[in-house]
Protein backbone atom coordinates (compact mmCIF):
# COMPACT_ATOMS: atom_id res chain seq x y z
CA UNK A 1 0.00 0.00 0.00
CA UNK A 2 1.50 3.28 -0.99
CA UNK A 3 1.22 6.33 0.42
CA UNK A 4 -1.55 7.91 -0.88
CA UNK A 5 -3.19 4.56 -1.77
CA UNK A 6 -5.94 5.47 0.96
CA UNK A 7 -7.06 8.58 -0.30
CA UNK A 8 -7.04 7.11 -4.23
CA UNK A 9 -9.29 4.39 -3.05
CA UNK A 10 -11.50 7.29 -1.25
CA UNK A 11 -11.96 9.13 -4.47
CA UNK A 12 -12.98 5.74 -6.46
CA UNK A 13 -15.42 5.19 -3.71
CA UNK A 14 -16.89 8.82 -4.02
CA UNK A 15 -16.75 8.01 -8.02
CA UNK A 16 -18.15 4.51 -7.81
CA UNK A 17 -21.36 6.31 -4.98
CA UNK A 18 -21.67 9.52 -7.34
CA UNK A 19 -22.63 6.83 -10.52
CA UNK A 20 -24.59 4.92 -8.19
CA UNK A 21 -26.76 7.76 -7.13
CA UNK A 22 -26.82 9.06 -10.70
CA UNK A 23 -28.07 5.88 -12.08
CA UNK A 24 -30.70 5.68 -9.50
CA UNK A 25 -31.92 9.24 -10.49
CA UNK A 26 -32.09 8.36 -13.77
CA UNK A 27 -33.44 4.81 -13.17
CA UNK A 28 -36.10 5.97 -10.84
CA UNK A 29 -37.97 8.37 -13.42
CA UNK A 30 -39.93 6.88 -16.05
CA UNK A 31 -39.47 8.50 -19.36
CA UNK A 32 -42.57 10.42 -21.57
CA UNK A 33 -42.19 8.09 -24.27
CA UNK A 34 -42.18 4.77 -22.45
CA UNK A 35 -45.73 6.26 -20.82
CA UNK A 36 -47.13 7.59 -24.30
CA UNK A 37 -46.58 4.23 -25.53
CA UNK A 38 -48.24 2.20 -22.78
CA UNK A 39 -51.33 4.02 -22.79
CA UNK A 40 -51.53 3.97 -26.58
CA UNK A 41 -51.45 0.20 -26.37
CA UNK A 42 -53.61 0.58 -23.48
CA UNK A 43 -56.18 2.78 -24.76
CA UNK A 44 -56.19 0.28 -28.20
CA UNK A 45 -56.72 -3.28 -26.24
CA UNK A 46 -59.28 -1.77 -24.03
CA UNK A 47 -56.68 -2.05 -21.05
CA UNK A 48 -55.03 -5.04 -20.77
CA UNK A 49 -53.12 -7.12 -18.22
CA UNK A 50 -51.97 -6.61 -14.10
CA UNK A 51 -50.13 -9.47 -13.12
CA UNK A 52 -46.30 -10.93 -14.06
CA UNK A 53 -47.84 -13.53 -17.12
CA UNK A 54 -47.55 -13.06 -20.65
CA UNK A 55 -50.21 -15.35 -22.00
CA UNK A 56 -53.20 -17.14 -20.26
CA UNK A 57 -51.45 -20.63 -19.61
CA UNK A 58 -51.01 -21.60 -16.87
CA UNK A 59 -52.65 -18.79 -15.09
CA UNK A 60 -55.38 -16.25 -16.23
CA UNK A 61 -55.67 -14.31 -12.98
CA UNK A 62 -51.79 -13.77 -13.80
CA UNK A 63 -51.73 -12.07 -16.77
CA UNK A 64 -55.53 -10.11 -16.01
CA UNK A 65 -57.66 -10.51 -13.20
CA UNK A 66 -60.72 -9.15 -15.16
CA UNK A 67 -60.06 -12.37 -16.88
CA UNK A 68 -60.02 -14.34 -14.72
CA UNK A 69 -60.95 -13.47 -11.02
CA UNK A 70 -59.15 -16.61 -8.84
CA UNK A 71 -55.89 -18.49 -9.36
CA UNK A 72 -56.68 -21.50 -12.66
CA UNK A 73 -54.52 -24.06 -10.15
CA UNK A 74 -57.03 -23.37 -7.24
CA UNK A 75 -59.11 -26.39 -8.10
CA UNK A 76 -57.39 -27.89 -10.36
CA UNK A 77 -55.47 -30.28 -10.47
CA UNK A 78 -56.61 -30.24 -7.00
CA UNK A 79 -58.35 -27.92 -4.36
CA UNK A 80 -55.48 -25.78 -3.23
CA UNK A 81 -53.23 -26.66 -6.56
CA UNK A 82 -52.68 -22.25 -6.11
CA UNK A 83 -49.67 -23.13 -4.19
CA UNK A 84 -47.91 -24.96 -7.00
CA UNK A 85 -48.80 -22.22 -8.84
CA UNK A 86 -45.52 -20.29 -10.51
CA UNK A 87 -47.00 -17.12 -11.02
CA UNK A 88 -48.84 -17.60 -7.24
CA UNK A 89 -45.70 -19.14 -5.25
CA UNK A 90 -42.20 -18.13 -4.11
CA UNK A 91 -40.27 -15.29 -4.89
CA UNK A 92 -42.22 -14.47 -8.42
CA UNK A 93 -43.49 -10.76 -9.07
CA UNK A 94 -47.30 -11.64 -10.36
CA UNK A 95 -49.77 -11.73 -7.72
CA UNK B 1 -10.41 15.35 14.59
CA UNK B 2 -7.46 15.04 13.02
CA UNK B 3 -7.23 11.52 15.09
CA UNK B 4 -10.92 10.19 13.73
CA UNK B 5 -9.14 10.80 10.30
CA UNK B 6 -6.08 8.89 10.57
CA UNK B 7 -8.20 5.78 11.91
CA UNK B 8 -10.55 6.45 9.09
CA UNK B 9 -7.15 6.57 6.32
CA UNK B 10 -6.06 3.81 7.87
CA UNK B 11 -9.74 1.68 7.69
CA UNK B 12 -9.41 2.28 4.05
CA UNK B 13 -5.92 1.14 3.87
CA UNK B 14 -7.07 -1.93 5.62
CA UNK B 15 -9.01 -2.42 2.84
CA UNK B 16 -6.09 -2.49 0.78
CA UNK B 17 -3.97 -4.38 3.01
CA UNK B 18 -5.93 -7.82 2.04
CA UNK B 19 -7.56 -7.16 -1.57
CA UNK B 20 -8.15 -10.78 -2.11
CA UNK B 21 -10.35 -10.67 1.33
CA UNK B 22 -11.82 -7.27 0.20
CA UNK B 23 -12.77 -8.88 -2.96
CA UNK B 24 -14.34 -11.29 -2.07
CA UNK B 25 -16.63 -10.07 0.56
CA UNK B 26 -17.22 -7.21 -2.09
CA UNK B 27 -18.43 -9.93 -4.41
CA UNK B 28 -20.71 -11.83 -1.48
CA UNK B 29 -22.42 -8.55 -1.27
CA UNK B 30 -22.73 -7.95 -5.14
CA UNK B 31 -23.93 -11.78 -5.48
CA UNK B 32 -26.75 -10.87 -2.97
CA UNK B 33 -28.01 -7.64 -3.46
CA UNK B 34 -28.19 -7.55 -7.28
CA UNK B 35 -30.95 -9.93 -7.97
CA UNK B 36 -33.00 -8.16 -4.82
CA UNK B 37 -32.28 -4.57 -6.24
CA UNK B 38 -33.09 -5.94 -9.83
CA UNK B 39 -36.17 -7.60 -8.69
CA UNK B 40 -37.82 -4.89 -6.93
CA UNK B 41 -37.16 -2.74 -9.73
CA UNK B 42 -38.67 -4.82 -11.84
CA UNK B 43 -41.96 -5.39 -9.81
CA UNK B 44 -41.90 -1.54 -10.15
CA UNK B 45 -41.93 -1.19 -13.54
CA UNK B 46 -44.72 -4.05 -13.73
CA UNK B 47 -46.91 -1.68 -11.31
CA UNK B 48 -45.87 0.78 -13.63
CA UNK B 49 -47.72 -1.09 -16.40
CA UNK B 50 -50.47 -2.38 -14.94
CA UNK B 51 -51.34 0.88 -13.61
CA UNK B 52 -51.21 2.04 -17.25
CA UNK B 53 -53.61 -0.62 -17.65
CA UNK B 54 -56.19 0.43 -14.78
CA UNK B 55 -55.95 3.84 -15.73
CA UNK B 56 -56.59 3.87 -19.52
CA UNK B 57 -59.49 1.09 -19.54
CA UNK B 58 -63.18 0.76 -18.96
CA UNK B 59 -64.48 2.14 -15.87
CA UNK B 60 -66.08 -1.34 -15.25
CA UNK B 61 -65.27 -4.92 -16.83
CA UNK B 62 -68.01 -6.95 -16.91
CA UNK B 63 -67.88 -10.88 -17.39
CA UNK B 64 -70.37 -13.63 -17.07
CA UNK B 65 -69.72 -16.34 -14.42
CA UNK B 66 -71.22 -19.71 -14.54
CA UNK B 67 -70.53 -22.48 -11.72
CA UNK B 68 -68.17 -19.37 -10.16
CA UNK B 69 -65.60 -19.46 -13.23
CA UNK B 70 -65.67 -16.89 -16.07
CA UNK B 71 -68.29 -18.03 -18.93
CA UNK B 72 -68.75 -16.03 -22.47
CA UNK B 73 -72.08 -14.24 -22.64
CA UNK B 74 -74.02 -12.93 -25.60
CA UNK B 75 -73.22 -9.74 -27.06
CA UNK B 76 -77.08 -9.01 -27.28
CA UNK B 77 -76.65 -8.51 -23.34
CA UNK B 78 -74.81 -5.19 -24.39
CA UNK B 79 -77.73 -3.89 -24.72
CA UNK B 80 -79.21 -4.47 -21.58
CA UNK B 81 -75.82 -2.17 -20.24
CA UNK B 82 -76.13 0.19 -22.35
CA UNK B 83 -80.00 1.04 -21.32
CA UNK B 84 -78.42 1.53 -17.41
CA UNK B 85 -78.43 5.72 -16.74
CA UNK B 86 -74.98 6.40 -16.79
CA UNK B 87 -73.62 4.25 -19.40
CA UNK B 88 -71.99 5.78 -22.32
CA UNK B 89 -70.48 3.01 -24.14
CA UNK B 90 -70.27 -1.14 -24.46
CA UNK B 91 -67.60 -2.72 -26.31
CA UNK B 92 -68.17 -6.62 -26.16
CA UNK B 93 -64.17 -7.80 -26.40
CA UNK B 94 -63.38 -11.47 -26.10
CA UNK B 95 -59.97 -12.37 -24.48
CA UNK B 96 -59.47 -16.48 -24.69
CA UNK B 97 -56.03 -18.83 -25.32
CA UNK B 98 -55.04 -20.31 -28.51
CA UNK B 99 -51.99 -22.26 -29.77
CA UNK B 100 -49.85 -21.11 -33.03
CA UNK B 101 -47.61 -22.80 -35.42
CA UNK B 102 -45.89 -26.08 -34.91
CA UNK B 103 -44.22 -25.31 -31.86
CA UNK B 104 -47.90 -25.25 -30.13
CA UNK B 105 -46.75 -21.63 -29.13
CA UNK B 106 -49.25 -19.96 -26.21
CA UNK B 107 -50.91 -17.10 -27.48
CA UNK B 108 -53.45 -14.73 -26.33
CA UNK B 109 -56.35 -13.92 -28.62
CA UNK B 110 -57.42 -10.33 -27.94
CA UNK B 111 -60.75 -9.47 -29.98
CA UNK B 112 -62.10 -5.68 -30.01
CA UNK B 113 -64.54 -3.83 -32.54
CA UNK B 114 -62.72 -2.52 -35.28
CA UNK B 115 -64.81 0.27 -35.78
CA UNK B 116 -64.43 1.78 -31.95
CA UNK B 117 -60.18 1.63 -31.93
CA UNK B 118 -58.52 4.84 -31.31
CA UNK B 119 -57.19 6.77 -34.41
CA UNK B 120 -53.56 7.09 -35.30
CA UNK B 121 -51.83 4.17 -33.11
CA UNK B 122 -48.05 4.59 -33.25
CA UNK B 123 -47.62 1.18 -31.08
CA UNK B 124 -47.40 -1.19 -34.29
CA UNK B 125 -45.22 -2.22 -36.64
CA UNK B 126 -47.65 -2.27 -39.79
CA UNK B 127 -51.21 -1.57 -38.99
CA UNK B 128 -54.49 -2.27 -37.17
CA UNK B 129 -56.81 -4.67 -38.23
CA UNK B 130 -59.38 -2.50 -40.76
CA UNK B 131 -62.87 -2.57 -39.83
CA UNK B 132 -64.87 -5.21 -41.48
CA UNK B 133 -61.77 -7.01 -42.21
CA UNK B 134 -61.57 -10.69 -41.63
CA UNK B 135 -59.06 -13.12 -40.68
CA UNK B 136 -56.44 -9.87 -40.40
CA UNK B 137 -54.23 -10.12 -37.26
CA UNK B 138 -51.56 -8.05 -35.00
CA UNK B 139 -49.13 -10.16 -33.27
CA UNK B 140 -47.23 -9.32 -30.11
CA UNK B 141 -43.66 -9.11 -30.28
CA UNK B 142 -42.22 -12.28 -28.75
CA UNK B 143 -44.43 -14.32 -31.00
CA UNK B 144 -43.14 -12.85 -34.10
CA UNK B 145 -39.73 -13.76 -33.21
CA UNK B 146 -40.47 -17.16 -32.27
CA UNK B 147 -42.62 -17.70 -35.29
CA UNK B 148 -41.10 -15.59 -37.70
CA UNK B 149 -44.20 -13.45 -38.65
CA UNK B 150 -43.63 -9.89 -40.03
CA UNK B 151 -46.51 -7.55 -41.75
CA UNK B 152 -47.73 -9.27 -45.17
CA UNK B 153 -47.08 -12.89 -43.31
CA UNK B 154 -49.80 -15.05 -44.12
CA UNK B 155 -50.79 -18.12 -41.31
CA UNK B 156 -52.49 -21.04 -42.52
CA UNK B 157 -55.84 -22.43 -40.59
CA UNK B 158 -54.75 -22.54 -37.03
CA UNK B 159 -58.35 -23.33 -35.54
CA UNK B 160 -61.65 -25.07 -36.32
CA UNK B 161 -65.05 -23.77 -37.26
CA UNK B 162 -68.12 -25.19 -38.27
CA UNK B 163 -68.06 -22.84 -41.64
CA UNK B 164 -64.66 -23.42 -42.92
CA UNK B 165 -61.14 -21.75 -41.39
CA UNK B 166 -59.05 -19.34 -43.75
CA UNK B 167 -56.00 -18.56 -44.23
CA UNK B 168 -55.47 -15.24 -41.75
CA UNK B 169 -52.92 -11.92 -42.61
CA UNK B 170 -50.18 -10.60 -40.07
CA UNK B 171 -51.19 -6.80 -40.53
CA UNK B 172 -48.96 -5.45 -38.02
CA UNK B 173 -46.46 -6.42 -34.63
CA UNK B 174 -46.75 -5.07 -31.93
CA UNK B 175 -43.63 -2.62 -30.82
CA UNK B 176 -40.93 -5.09 -28.34
CA UNK B 177 -41.25 -1.98 -25.80
CA UNK B 178 -44.63 -1.90 -25.31
CA UNK B 179 -45.81 -3.64 -21.68
CA UNK B 180 -45.19 -6.98 -21.45
CA UNK B 181 -48.95 -7.74 -22.23
CA UNK B 182 -48.34 -8.08 -25.84
CA UNK B 183 -45.79 -10.45 -25.98
CA UNK B 184 -47.77 -13.26 -26.90
CA UNK B 185 -50.60 -10.95 -28.12
CA UNK B 186 -53.02 -11.39 -31.27
CA UNK B 187 -55.57 -8.77 -31.62
CA UNK B 188 -57.89 -8.84 -34.01
CA UNK B 189 -61.42 -8.18 -34.61
CA UNK B 190 -64.15 -9.34 -32.28
CA UNK B 191 -65.80 -11.10 -35.76
CA UNK B 192 -62.70 -12.93 -36.36
CA UNK B 193 -62.41 -14.11 -32.90
CA UNK B 194 -65.62 -15.21 -32.56
CA UNK B 195 -64.53 -17.66 -36.13
CA UNK B 196 -61.51 -18.88 -34.68
CA UNK B 197 -62.80 -19.81 -31.67
CA UNK B 198 -66.35 -21.14 -33.31
CA UNK B 199 -68.21 -18.97 -31.53
CA UNK B 200 -71.30 -17.06 -32.22
CA UNK B 201 -72.85 -13.93 -31.28
CA UNK B 202 -70.70 -13.98 -27.86
CA UNK B 203 -67.75 -11.92 -25.87
CA UNK B 204 -65.56 -12.75 -22.85
CA UNK B 205 -66.01 -9.18 -21.53
CA UNK B 206 -68.16 -6.16 -21.83
CA UNK B 207 -66.07 -3.11 -21.19
CA UNK B 208 -68.50 -0.10 -19.50
CA UNK B 209 -67.15 3.37 -20.17
CA UNK B 210 -69.75 5.34 -17.84
CA UNK B 211 -70.82 9.21 -17.10
CA UNK B 212 -68.38 11.27 -14.64
CA UNK B 213 -69.40 9.89 -11.55
CA UNK B 214 -71.59 7.50 -12.63
CA UNK B 215 -69.36 3.97 -12.42
CA UNK B 216 -70.09 2.63 -8.66
CA UNK B 217 -73.87 3.40 -8.73
CA UNK B 218 -74.10 1.57 -12.78
CA UNK B 219 -71.42 -1.21 -11.10
CA UNK B 220 -73.68 -1.89 -8.18
CA UNK B 221 -76.94 -2.03 -10.73
CA UNK B 222 -74.89 -4.26 -12.94
CA UNK B 223 -74.20 -6.62 -9.73
CA UNK B 224 -77.80 -6.72 -9.16
CA UNK B 225 -79.06 -8.27 -12.29
CA UNK B 226 -80.45 -11.50 -12.09
CA UNK B 227 -78.39 -12.41 -15.18
CA UNK B 228 -76.26 -11.74 -18.46
CA UNK B 229 -77.82 -14.60 -20.61
CA UNK B 230 -79.92 -14.11 -23.41
CA UNK B 231 -83.14 -13.23 -23.05
CA UNK B 232 -85.65 -16.11 -22.53
CA UNK B 233 -82.39 -18.44 -22.00
CA UNK B 234 -82.81 -20.53 -18.63
CA UNK B 235 -79.15 -20.81 -18.21
CA UNK B 236 -77.88 -18.50 -15.27
CA UNK B 237 -75.16 -16.22 -15.84
CA UNK B 238 -74.19 -13.82 -13.03
CA UNK B 239 -72.45 -10.84 -13.69
CA UNK B 240 -68.81 -10.36 -12.01
CA UNK B 241 -67.97 -6.35 -12.19
CA UNK B 242 -64.52 -5.09 -11.62
CA UNK B 243 -64.46 -1.01 -11.39
CA UNK B 244 -61.15 0.44 -11.77
CA UNK B 245 -60.84 1.48 -8.56
CA UNK B 246 -61.46 -2.12 -7.33
CA UNK B 247 -58.27 -2.99 -10.16
CA UNK B 248 -56.41 -0.24 -8.99
CA UNK B 249 -56.71 -0.83 -5.33
CA UNK B 250 -56.19 -4.98 -6.17
CA UNK B 251 -52.88 -3.84 -7.72
CA UNK B 252 -51.52 -1.89 -4.62
CA UNK B 253 -52.14 -4.61 -2.18
CA UNK B 254 -50.77 -7.45 -5.09
CA UNK B 255 -47.88 -5.38 -5.87
CA UNK B 256 -47.32 -4.45 -1.64
CA UNK B 257 -47.55 -8.73 -1.36
CA UNK B 258 -45.01 -9.31 -3.91
CA UNK B 259 -42.50 -7.35 -2.65
CA UNK B 260 -42.91 -8.49 0.63
CA UNK B 261 -42.90 -12.01 -0.57
CA UNK B 262 -39.59 -11.49 -2.93
CA UNK B 263 -38.38 -9.31 0.41
CA UNK B 264 -38.55 -11.78 2.91
CA UNK B 265 -36.86 -14.41 0.24
CA UNK B 266 -34.31 -12.15 0.40
CA UNK B 267 -34.06 -11.92 3.91
CA UNK B 268 -33.33 -15.50 4.29
CA UNK B 269 -30.98 -15.60 2.13
CA UNK B 270 -29.09 -12.75 3.58
CA UNK B 271 -29.40 -14.46 7.20
CA UNK B 272 -27.81 -17.62 5.47
CA UNK B 273 -25.26 -15.19 3.95
CA UNK B 274 -23.82 -14.00 7.33
CA UNK B 275 -22.12 -17.46 7.60
CA UNK B 276 -20.47 -17.20 4.06
CA UNK B 277 -19.41 -13.30 5.36
CA UNK B 278 -17.35 -14.47 8.60
CA UNK B 279 -15.62 -17.29 6.55
CA UNK B 280 -14.75 -14.62 3.83
CA UNK B 281 -13.78 -12.05 6.28
CA UNK B 282 -12.20 -14.32 8.81
CA UNK B 283 -10.26 -16.22 6.55
CA UNK B 284 -7.34 -13.85 7.65
CA UNK B 285 -7.95 -14.12 10.65
CA UNK B 286 -4.46 -14.90 11.50
CA UNK B 287 -3.32 -11.86 9.78
CA UNK B 288 -5.45 -9.70 11.43
CA UNK B 289 -4.70 -10.56 14.86
CA UNK B 290 -1.26 -9.82 13.72
CA UNK B 291 -1.86 -6.56 12.38
CA UNK B 292 -3.55 -5.28 15.52
CA UNK B 293 -1.18 -6.60 17.86
CA UNK B 294 1.33 -4.33 16.05
CA UNK B 295 -0.99 -1.44 16.19
CA UNK B 296 -1.85 -2.20 19.93
CA UNK B 297 1.77 -2.26 20.21
CA UNK B 298 1.96 0.60 18.83
CA UNK B 299 -0.39 2.26 21.51
CA UNK B 300 -3.83 1.91 19.76
CA UNK B 301 -6.70 1.68 21.70
CA UNK B 302 -9.50 -0.92 21.42
CA UNK B 303 -11.79 1.23 20.41
CA UNK B 304 -9.95 2.58 18.09
CA UNK B 305 -8.99 -0.66 16.46
CA UNK B 306 -12.94 -1.47 16.48
CA UNK B 307 -13.01 1.83 14.60
CA UNK B 308 -11.13 1.04 11.87
CA UNK B 309 -12.64 -2.21 11.63
CA UNK B 310 -15.93 -0.39 11.15
CA UNK B 311 -14.52 2.07 8.72
CA UNK B 312 -13.24 -0.63 6.66
CA UNK B 313 -16.48 -2.68 6.88
CA UNK B 314 -18.76 0.61 5.37
CA UNK B 315 -16.28 0.88 3.11
CA UNK B 316 -16.70 -2.62 1.36
CA UNK B 317 -19.99 -2.54 2.32
CA UNK B 318 -21.19 0.67 0.62
CA UNK B 319 -18.45 -0.43 -2.50
CA UNK B 320 -20.82 -3.52 -2.75
CA UNK B 321 -24.19 -1.21 -2.90
CA UNK B 322 -22.78 0.82 -5.59
CA UNK B 323 -21.45 -1.85 -7.47
CA UNK B 324 -25.33 -4.03 -7.43
CA UNK B 325 -27.07 -0.63 -8.04
CA UNK B 326 -24.96 -0.13 -11.04
CA UNK B 327 -24.81 -3.61 -11.98
CA UNK B 328 -28.52 -4.24 -11.44
CA UNK B 329 -29.27 -1.08 -14.39
CA UNK B 330 -26.51 -2.60 -16.44
CA UNK B 331 -28.39 -6.02 -16.42
CA UNK B 332 -31.56 -4.64 -16.69
CA UNK B 333 -31.04 -2.05 -19.29
CA UNK B 334 -28.47 -2.62 -21.82
CA UNK B 335 -28.46 -6.25 -21.30
CA UNK B 336 -32.33 -6.49 -21.50
CA UNK B 337 -32.84 -8.59 -18.12
CA UNK B 338 -31.43 -11.73 -19.79
CA UNK B 339 -31.04 -14.70 -17.50
CA UNK B 340 -33.24 -12.90 -14.57
CA UNK B 341 -36.54 -12.49 -17.00
CA UNK B 342 -37.44 -16.03 -16.66
CA UNK B 343 -36.67 -16.22 -12.83
CA UNK B 344 -38.82 -13.26 -11.75
CA UNK B 345 -41.52 -13.33 -14.63
CA UNK B 346 -42.36 -17.23 -14.93
CA UNK B 347 -42.97 -17.70 -18.61
CA UNK B 348 -40.66 -15.34 -20.03
CA UNK B 349 -37.40 -16.76 -22.03
CA UNK B 350 -34.08 -16.25 -20.63
CA UNK B 351 -33.40 -14.01 -23.84
CA UNK B 352 -36.86 -12.23 -23.54
CA UNK B 353 -38.31 -10.78 -26.96
CA UNK B 354 -40.41 -8.32 -25.28
CA UNK B 355 -38.78 -5.42 -22.99
CA UNK B 356 -39.07 -6.03 -19.42
CA UNK B 357 -40.08 -3.30 -17.19
CA UNK B 358 -38.32 -1.84 -14.36
CA UNK B 359 -37.40 1.21 -12.43
CA UNK B 360 -35.20 2.08 -9.55
CA UNK B 361 -36.55 3.21 -6.30
CA UNK B 362 -34.79 4.46 -3.60
CA UNK B 363 -36.67 2.16 -1.12
CA UNK B 364 -34.81 -0.83 -1.90
CA UNK B 365 -31.90 0.53 -2.98
CA UNK B 366 -31.52 1.86 1.05
CA UNK B 367 -32.60 -1.23 2.38
CA UNK B 368 -29.99 -3.31 0.29
CA UNK B 369 -27.67 -1.39 1.30
CA UNK B 370 -28.15 -1.34 5.09
CA UNK B 371 -28.68 -4.71 5.13
CA UNK B 372 -25.20 -5.06 2.87
CA UNK B 373 -23.48 -2.84 6.02
CA UNK B 374 -25.01 -5.79 8.33
CA UNK B 375 -23.81 -8.22 6.53
CA UNK B 376 -20.39 -7.13 6.23
CA UNK B 377 -20.50 -6.06 9.83
CA UNK B 378 -21.60 -9.25 11.26
CA UNK B 379 -18.93 -11.05 9.36
CA UNK B 380 -15.97 -8.57 10.10
CA UNK B 381 -16.68 -6.81 13.94
CA UNK B 382 -16.25 -10.34 15.43
CA UNK B 383 -13.08 -11.47 14.29
CA UNK B 384 -11.48 -7.43 15.28
CA UNK B 385 -13.10 -7.93 18.21
CA UNK B 386 -11.50 -11.29 19.10
CA UNK B 387 -7.99 -9.20 17.62
CA UNK B 388 -8.23 -6.03 19.55
CA UNK B 389 -9.01 -7.70 22.67
CA UNK B 390 -6.52 -10.28 22.78
CA UNK B 391 -3.51 -9.68 24.46
CA UNK B 392 -0.65 -7.77 22.31
CA UNK B 393 2.10 -10.59 22.60
CA UNK B 394 -0.95 -13.24 22.14
CA UNK B 395 -1.95 -11.48 18.52
CA UNK B 396 1.43 -10.84 17.51
CA UNK B 397 2.15 -14.62 17.77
Amino acid sequence: VTDRAPERLAAALVLLVASAAGVLVSGSRRGDTETERSAAFQHAVGGLGSGGATSLVPCEAAFDDGVAGACAREFDPAAGGRAFCTHHSGPTLGR
Amino acid sequence: VGGGLAIGRSGLAAVLLHPLRSAATIACVVALLVPFVAGLAVSRGLADQAADAARCGADLVVTGLRFGRPAPMPVASADVLRALPGVTSVRPRIVGAIQLGAAREDAVLVGLDASELPPGVQCVDGRLFAPGSRNELVVGSRLARRLGLVPGARIPPFYVNREGERVSEVVGVFRADLPIWEANLVFTSIETAQTVFDERGTATQFLVTCREGYADAVGEKIARLQSLAAPGSADPLSPRVRSRADAESMLARGASFAEGAFALHFVLLFAAAIPLLVVTSGAGLAERRREVGVLKMLGWGTDEVLVRGFVESVVLAVTGAAASVLLAALWLGPLGARGIAAVLLPGADADPAFGVPWRLTPGPVLIGSSLALVLVLAGTLHSNWRAATAEPMEAMR
